[in-house]
């Protein structure tokens, strides 16, 4: 129901009109136009506008003069009003609407003369329409009646998101008596047979088994090769490559030459209808390709459901045809600053084309050569649908400037009001009145009038969607005259009338009878496969028998899929079927009951044999077992309560599910036997055998492990490097041994030592790096962390340990290669190096070295030292008191001879103190022993490795780069919060573009290569990598939260900081992933975790926060218990 | 004369007399795990564990087979049962191709 809006009051439109709300309503109009007005009412006109306003809004309601006006109305105007009447909403259409409508019959002249004529004559009034409000008010400026052909709108500026309309007053509805010649002429269009000459040339013939065909080869593709897609969201080139060559229908351009999918439209057009049916999906979390939930279902369905489905998923896709139009010359794609229809124009212009069609098929508006696949008129198609839905993709309501650009856009495609923006039609003859006009680009010319030029725009699209999409689905075809190439005709397949019936096509509905009849006559004849006794099947009609093909593909091999399938079973093939859940029965009823022929006996018995191979070891993972030390327990709850357990796996040993796994432990225990009594209930202790406690092992000598609590999954991982040295089932307390027969049968057993270290570090108490809690009320209130922390000193294995493993391992080599040396030499220590240059240039004395050690150290041989030192107190060089190597070594000897200012020396002094646990200064001598510069200098001179690692500050260290701007989007976060910048949504903020460009250019300043800058996660660096700069803003967050999970584990605490900081914007959705870092044996990570959780668990998150309650690990921040308690709190507050 | 080697050279009566170790002396060769073979729970205790990895062979004599001719036994916590055996569930894939590689390939169960 339609309701008016005068001077800011509103009530229904069945209300009679006052003067004054006439009054208002006529202010509208301009001075000429009140003119006219007055004068189509037969009435004097004065010079005044307010005296005539005056006058018209005293006589506007006028019954007899109503009458003499309707009378008198010309032939145009009756049209014009008779369509209000007729098709209008309470006596309201949409101007483009009208005008159209009397155009597509009339003629464009004859629709402005209508619609002048009718508010000429006061019959109808200019209207502003928002939802089901009609208002008046001109506030740009006033309404005028200009002369027809006039370039300019008749009607007043609209404000936003109102729409032009013209609506006939009630009282004038009332005594309007339609002529029957015109209501007859108001019935819609119809649809005409093509009548041409010459029989059109169809642009592209698809059937729909065809396209069947090869969305089961797509799918199959999909499910047997599950490929991954880009950080774009489509397939890869090597995917869509191998793809294109299984279609039956293929591309006009080679899938070599082309970089991205969507320029294969035909490819493309179906890997967006079977994203969009939701036969495929894309897996978020892996980006892989897998089977959509609808896709079993789809192939069962009948095929005019099929069709049916297909049309609809087209509609609502995401693919964006318009610029595709060949015809049309585009300036921007862009649609904010042109007509170009956006998405949901267009995904709305698909839908309402389908409606229409479906419409005039139920109608039956269809002529009859329709229904035999005859050929209809393309351009009765056209008229059908400018009259029935003119504005189906593009608004022809005049809309108000949003751009900015001004004359700048009008070199661009704008050509002003009143004509489609951004792109020219190609094919259109130029209209010369426009040439040199005021926005006379050399394109003036081609410009596209909205009121005249639909053909060539919408009539396009319209061309378009009938060669490709539909034709593409099977269900219509384009027909081309031959001479000019221009479309004349279309027509419905079977399966495209099928579609818009919504029954099955007559040629369907033939088989399925003449199969059933078959069925009745000869069942084994209805019967589609032929399994031969070579183990080959045969598929008849396969594009028929969908459904059986898909089974048979769990099972069987693909050799070529035609008028028949080919499929080969294979030992391969059935274990392939059976991992994937089926089994041998299932395998063999299918056979049997589609064969033609017996499956014969050779078959049956190589399936059995496969099968009974296959199911010989069976493999559980994630089970719950129950363990009673008491078997005599078991034995009572399977005779009394049977069901509560799955099977018994042993003596002490039972399976049950997860749920129930609580209850059995309770009733267990309620149980007394010969030699148990019933025990406490209170607490069932629970092993979870994928959760690492740590602190529960610890050395009590270099060689001796002890581990309290221990669980069966820790002592077997100690058992395998360790000898068990005794063993307490109270308190699960052992003790194991390092020997080097337990080490020799780790070797045996590939263990290397790195793998044994990881094992023990696992378990040894540890202080954990943890960072600082986020503040509970202000996230960003607190400072970021400094770039760098300090690394804390990792948890290792004692130096003794890690020497004897290591040698037990034959971690230095085998045999002769871990032999050492000895020799008995004398070290010479000289004050400055450059003595020992020089003594080492004298070839008499240089003989008696056996080598230089370091800057001022060396050492002599011991039989050569008395006649060395002989020589050189020849000299004047004295020898003094007896040195020892473990002093210190005189000062600037360092200085001299190493390269220790810049920052190598820095790095390889830092690196020395720390291994050799110093501390202090770092440039100075004083804390240096002749020992230490020994050492530092070998390893300058030696370890060449050692040097690069040091000096190459960016190593190729992936860690490092995984997560390359991850701190930089945090720091920029801060930053901005703190700057109040930030109001709204942070996440939607930092995967925006403008934020990304600020990030990138703050990375730039900093001096990194551009390559690098734009990588967020290395794992994207291939050749199909997009930059972070490239990608949207969903990937964007995609990627982020990717990166975010990478460095929850990061041994980095800045990267730890920006993950704890980051991963609460995502929300509750991450919740689930979340919790599987409770798990995470790093007490770090699970306290961190808590934290998160704290922020956004749900009522999941508190039952994987249970088991972590009683988690006492100590972290720097306390245990992780602790955080885990809070997070809990949180969680529960909120719920 | 007839060529070739002769029946009951020293690699023959080597394969020959090659000792078949029991299940029970395969799992303690190569782990010295204190509950192996033993419950690890008190008489008149009831202990839940979860998230285990089971591997459940058709028949004891399977069982003694694989652990004979693979190095199943490397991977092996516990031995629940005469058919059922708890594996280490952090070196699952390596086990499935271990097993598959030697002609055993274990059916995989979800919950």
């Amino acid at each position: 129901m339609l309701s008016l809006q005068i001077a800011g009051k509103t009530f229904p439109v069945s209300k009679n009109l006052t003067e004054q709300h006439l009054h208002f309503i006529l202010d509208s109009y301009n001075s000429q136009s009140l003119q006219k007005m007055l004068q189509g009412r037969g009435q004097k006109v004065t010079p005044r506008k307010e005296a005539n306003l005056k006058a018209l809004a005293k006589i506007f309601l006028d019954e007899k003069l109503l009458r003499k006006s309707l009378q008198t109305l010309p032939e145009p105007g009756r049209q014009a009003l008779s369509r209000l009447a007729v098709r209008g909403e309470e006596g309201v259409l949409a101007y483009p609407a009208l005008k159209q409508q009397l155009s597509a019959r009339h003629g464009p002249d004859f629709a402005n003369s209508a619609i002048q004529q009718l508010i000429g004559s006061g019959l109808a009034l200019f209207a502003f329409r928002n939802g089901n409000v009609l208002s008046f008010e001109a506030t740009y400026s006033k309404h005028s009646l200009e002369a027809p052909g006039a370039l300019t709108q008749p009607f007043a500026t609209p404000q936003p998101g109102h729409e032009q309309v013209v609506w006939a007053l009630p009282q004038v509805l009332q005594l309007f008596k339609l002529d029957p010649q015109i209501e007859k002429d108001l019935l819609p269009p119809p649809l005409k047979p093509y009548n041409g000459l010459a029989q059109p040339k169809p642009v592209e013939s698809t059937r729909f088994e065809t396209v069947l065909a090869d969305l089961f080869t797509f799918t199959r593709y999909v499910e047997q090769n599950r490929p991954k897609v880009l950080q774009s969201g489509d397939l890869g080139k090597r995917d869509f490559t191998k793809l294109a060559a299984l279609l039956s229908l293929k591309d006009k351009q080679s899938p070599q030459e082309v970089r991205k999918l969507d320029e294969l439209p035909h490819l493309n057009f179906l890997w967006q209808v079977l994203l969009s049916a939701e036969l495929l999906r894309v897996d978020t979390k892996t980006s892989q390709v897998l089977a959509g939930t609808q896709l079993g279902r789809f192939f069962q369905m009948p095929r005019h459901e099929q069709a049916q489905m297909l049309l609809k998923v087209w509609a609502k896709s995401g693919l964006e045809e318009f610029t595709r139009i060949p015809s049309l010359k585009f300036y921007t794609n862009n649609p904010d600053e042109s007509s170009i229809p956006t998405l949901q124009q267009q995904q709305s212009g698909r839908t309402r084309l389908i409606s229409l069609l479906e419409g005039i098929y139920r109608q039956q508006r269809l002529p009859e050569q329709a229904l035999s696949g005859g050929w209809l008129d393309f351009s009765s198609l056209l008229g059908v649908l400018k009259e029935s839905a003119y504005e189906i993709l593009i608004r022809h309501s005049y809309q108000p400037e949003s751009s900015n650009y001004g004359n700048y856009y009008a070199y661009q495609g704008d050509f002003g009001r009143g004509y489609y923006k951004g792109f020219i039609s190609q094919l259109r003859p130029p209209d010369k009145t426009l040439a040199g006009k005021s926005y006379g680009s050399a394109t003036a010319s081609h410009a596209l009038s909205l009121d005249r030029d639909w053909d060539w725009v919408e009539g396009e699209w319209v061309a378009l969607v009938l060669s490709e999409a539909l034709s593409w689905l099977g269900l219509a075809e384009l027909g081309l005259d031959e001479k000019s190439q221009r479309p004349v005709a279309f027509r419905f397949t079977p399966s495209g009338l099928a579609a818009l019936s919504g029954k099955p096509a007559a040629e369907e509905e033939a088989i399925q009878q003449q199969l059933a009849e078959l069925a009745a006559m000869a069942p084994e004849m209805a019967r589609s496969l032929i399994v031969q006794p070579n183990f080959e099947v045969l598929v008849l009609n396969p594009v028929q028998n969908l459904p059986l093909l898909r089974r048979l593909e769990e099972f069987a091999t693909q050799l070529s899929l035609g008028d028949v399938a080919q499929y080969r079973i294979t030992k391969e093939s059935v274990l392939q079927g059976l991992r994937g859940g089926m089994s041998v029965a299932e395998i063999l009823s299918l056979l049997r009951d589609n064969s033609r022929v017996p499956v014969s006996q050779n078959i049956e018995t190589s399936l059995q044999d496969w099968a009974a191979a296959f199911e010989r070891l069976v493999m559980q993972a994630d089970t719950t077992v129950i363990e009673v030390g008491d078997p005599a327990r078991l034995d009572k709850l399977l005779a009394t309560e049977p069901g509560l357990v799955l099977r018994r796996l042993g003596d002490n040993f039972a399976q049950v599910t997860a749920a129930t796994a609580d209850k059995v432990a309770r009733r267990l225990l309620t149980m007394e036997t010969g030699s148990t009594r019933t025990g406490a209930t209170a607490t069932i202790p629970v092993i979870n055998t994928a959760q690492l406690v740590k602190g529960t092992l610890s050395f009590t000598d270099a060689f001796t492990l002890e581990v309290k609590n221990a669980t069966p999954y820790q002592l077997f991982r100690l058992g395998q490097f360790a000898e068990l040295e005794s063993w307490e089932i109270e308190g699960r307390h052992a003790i194991f041994k390092l020997t080097a027969a337990a080490a020799e049968r780790a070797r045996s057993l590939g263990l290397t030592f790195a793998a044994i270290s990881r094992t023990c570090e696992g378990w040894l108490p540890a202080p954990a790096t943890v960072i600082n809690a986020p503040n509970s009320k202000s996230r960003f209130a607190v400072p970021p962390p400094p770039p760098r922390a300090t690394q804390r000193p990792p948890v290792s294995l004692p130096a003794e340990t890690r020497l004897a493993l290591k040698g037990w391992l034959g971690e230095y080599g085998d045999g002769e290669q871990t032999q050492l040396g000895q020799e008995a030499v004398i070290a010479l220590q000289v004050p400055h190096s450059e003595l020992l240059d020089d003594i080492l240039a004298v070839p008499e004395l240089n003989g008696a070295l056996v080598g230089r050690i370091g800057p001022g150290l060396a050492l002599v041989r011991l039989d050569q030292f008395e006649e060395f030192r002989q020589h050189l107190e020849k000299f004047g060089l004295a020898f003094g008191k007896e040195i020892k190597l473990s002093s210190l070594s005189p000062r600037g000897i360092l200085t001299e001879s190493l390269p220790a200012t810049g920052g190598l020396g820095n790095t390889m002094l830092a690196v020395l103190e720390q291994s050799l646990g110093g501390g202090g200064n770092r440039r100075g001598t004083r804390d240096l022993s002749n020992v230490d510069i020994a050492t530092l200098a070998a390893i300058m001179e030696n370890n060449q490795n050692f040097n690069e690692d040091i000096n190459d500050d960016d190593d190729g260290d992936d860690d490092d780069e995984i997560i390359f701007l991850l701190e930089e989007i945090l720091n920029l976060l801060l930053k901005q919060t703190q700057a109040g910048k930030i109001k709204s949504d942070p996440l939607a903020t930092i995967t925006g573009n403008r934020f990304a460009e600020e990030l990138l250019g703050r990375v730039e300043e900093q001096g990194y290569q551009a390559k690098k800058k734009n990588d967020l996660y290395w794992e994207d660096k291939h050749e199909d990598a997009h930059y972070y700069e490239e990608l949207s803003p969903r990937e964007r967050r995609e990627t982020l939260l990717e990166s975010c999970f990478t460095v929850m584990p990061s041994p980095l605490k800045p990267q730890r900081q920006a993950a704890v900081m980051l991963l609460p914007l995502f929300g509750s959705s991450i919740a689930r992933q979340m919790t599987e870092y409770l798990y995470h044996p790093d007490a770090a990570v699970r306290y961190n975790t808590c934290l998160i959780l704290g922020e956004i668990g749900d009522r999941e998150s508190l039952t994987h926060l249970q088991p972590v309650l009683d988690d006492d690990t100590a972290t720097s921040q306390g245990p992780v218990s602790s955080a885990a308690i809070k997070a809990v709190g949180e969680i529960q507050a909120r719920l | 004369m007839p060529r070739g080697k002769t029946a009951g050279t020293s690699t023959n009566l080597k394969k020959a007399t090659k000792i078949i170790k029991s299940a029970a002396e395969v799992l303690t060769e190569a782990n010295s795990s204190p509950v192996m073979l033993e419950p690890a729970v008190k008489q008149e205790e009831v202990v839940i564990h979860r998230q285990l990895l089971l591997l459940e062979f058709n028949s004891p004599a399977l069982l003694e087979e694989v652990l004979g001719t693979t190095l199943l036994a490397n991977f092996v916590v516990r031995r629940l049962g005469k058919t059922a055996l708890m594996v280490d569930h952090q070196r699952q894939d390596e086990l499935l191709k271990l097993l598959t590689k030697k002609g055993y390939e274990p059916k995989i169960v979800s919950r």
